[in-house]
């Protein structure tokens, strides 16, 4: 299992759609955004704009991150037969499973951290100590359900649909969810929708705990319901191509 | 029964000065005829039957296969060759009746059970290779040791040692989708063989390449079989089969329609 963890890092961090996505746009998404919004107003939350912006890109980084690690990546070793040749190797299913379930979350690290210095070096964003190891703890543990979610995406989905599918629920979950812009602009509508999203339950609870708020139940409960929905279909949909059949 | 001992043959044994396969003629090709006692693999009555399906895909099949011997599956499309290879290597399940390997009955472990069996009895290669892209050949080649938790070091000098029988070491750094078919072929070859596995399978390896590279792969498969590598193959090529197997099997309707030595390597 150590060595398939090992394996599929070093994958993940040579991919170059997770570093230029997930790594390099949100760092240069926060520089461009802090660039054309100012670096001093206040924004909801009564946080500063570079810190709401930081914590926004922190969940967009992550958010990219564990989709590269599984959709399209998934659906492209299923087409080339990997997948099937990793059934042949010591590895049981469920590890493999697993595996890549770690591997996605880990891949995520790298991605929010950079971020957060990038604030820190660039715009001077304080938190305390405590702050922020609760704020990136919880926004990591958050994008279990966008972990989720790319599994089945990638068991669901063939080769050349799974990567435009993945790109295009990133972008309608980053923009709704209010990553882009202040959700207090949006229409009502669109709030109501972005606040049912885990990309904006992720914010949400990075948001809180910048701002120093520790009741966060909304949030949690609706990434609660997205992780049980998205692991019950990404279940069916492993079962679906990896089960062996039974007696 | 099958004594563990006798899956100790290393295919590289055969391993000629300039680092290239030998392939030994026999003269003495394996009988096909039944009942054998020292079977590596046996199959009671098996019957696989998939979801939905009115027909099963295997149909009461029982064989014995021993260590040492080269076999070639044959059958035309869907007659349910690669669904028996797949319960040999503990991919799939039979329905009924049993599939014992090595002495252990591997329709009834676990999945746990199952990756502990393959990691130790099976390598196995496919059509088109399933080679990962974006990792070297080195890298393509130790994956399956690294995942059964090979010390480093022990993992990379059995790999060395098969790029070099295999006549791939000059592309060890290379990737997969700088080779050439019969290259790649090579490559999951050495993958398929870096945990020393007992039994090795492959499903129509030479399904994706040309006639002059499919022999090279045929003569190359030979010649670990000739080394002491239990082998079986799945394929729709008559002349691999006639040429590189001691044994045919033919599969028609999920059922065994004939099982005959083959005059290869006279």
């Amino acid at each position: 299992m150590t060595g398939f963890l090992i394996l599929e890092m070093r994958r993940s961090l040579r991919d170059l759609r997770y570093l230029v996505i997930a790594v390099a746009l949100p760092i240069g998404l926060y520089l461009l955004f802090t660039g054309l919004f100012g670096s001093h107003g206040q924004r909801a939350q009564g946080l500063s704009q570079p810190t709401e912006l930081m914590v926004a890109m922190v969940a967009y980084g992550a958010m990219w991150a564990v989709f590269s690690a599984t959709g399209s990546r998934i659906a492209h070793e299923r087409a080339i037969g990997w997948t099937r040749q990793l059934r042949v190797t010591p590895l049981s299913p469920v590890a493999a499973l697993a595996g890549k379930l770690t591997t996605a979350l880990a891949a995520a690290l790298p991605a929010m951290v950079l971020v957060a210095l990038t604030a820190v070096a660039s715009h001077d964003v304080r938190l305390g100590a405590v702050q922020w190891l609760a704020m990136l703890a919880a926004m990591w543990a958050g994008v279990l359900p966008l972990a989720l979610l790319g599994l089945a995406i990638g068991y669901l989905a063939g080769d050349e649909i799974a990567f435009p599918l993945t790109m295009a629920l990133y972008f309608a979950l980053g923009a709704l969810g209010g990553l882009w812009m202040p959700p207090s602009v949006m229409p009502h509508a669109m709030q109501d929708i972005g606040q049912a999203l885990p990309s904006n339950a992720v914010a949400e609870l990075g948001w809180r705990i910048a701002g120093g708020q520790a009741s966060v139940p909304k949030a949690v409960l609706v990434l609660a319901a997205w992780t049980v929905g998205s692991g019950l279909v990404a279940l069916l949909a492993y079962r679906r191509r990896n089960t062996l059949s039974v007696h | 029964m099958y004594s563990p001992d006798s899956r100790a043959a290393d295919p590289l044994a055969g391993r000629s000065r300039d680092g290239g396969m030998t392939v030994t003629a026999t003269s003495n090709p394996t009988e096909p005829s039944l009942p054998r006692t020292d079977a590596l693999i046996r199959l009671d009555d098996v019957t696989k039957r998939y979801d939905g399906d009115a027909a099963a895909a295997v149909h009461g099949v029982g064989m014995q296969i021993a260590p040492g011997e080269s076999v070639a599956v044959m059958g035309p499309s869907g007659s349910g060759k690669s669904t028996l290879l797949n319960m040999i290597a503990g991919l799939d399940r039979p329905t009924s009746g049993t599939v014992t390997v090595a002495g252990e009955r591997i329709d009834r472990l676990s999945e746990t059970g199952l990756a502990r069996f393959r990691r130790r009895q099976v390598g196995m290669i496919f059509q088109f290779f399933n080679l990962l892209d974006d990792m070297t050949v080195t890298d393509n080649v130790l994956l399956p040791a690294q995942l059964a938790g090979l010390p480093t070091a022990k993992a990379r000098a059995r790999a060395d040692e098969l790029l070099t029988a295999l006549r791939i070491e000059p592309h060890r750094n290379a990737y997969p989708a700088r080779l050439s078919g019969g290259q790649r072929q090579r490559v999951a070859i050495a993958r398929a063989l870096v945990n020393r596995p007992a039994l090795l399978l492959a499903d129509e390896p030479t399904g994706a390449l040309d006639t002059a590279t499919g022999q090279e792969i045929g003569e190359l498969l030979a010649g670990l079989n000739a080394s002491g590598q239990t082998l079986i193959v799945v394929t729709h090529n008559p002349d691999l089969a006639d040429r590189y197997a001691a044994r045919v099997i033919e599969i028609v309707d999920g059922r065994v329609a004939s099982d005959a030595a083959t005059g290869a390597r006279r």
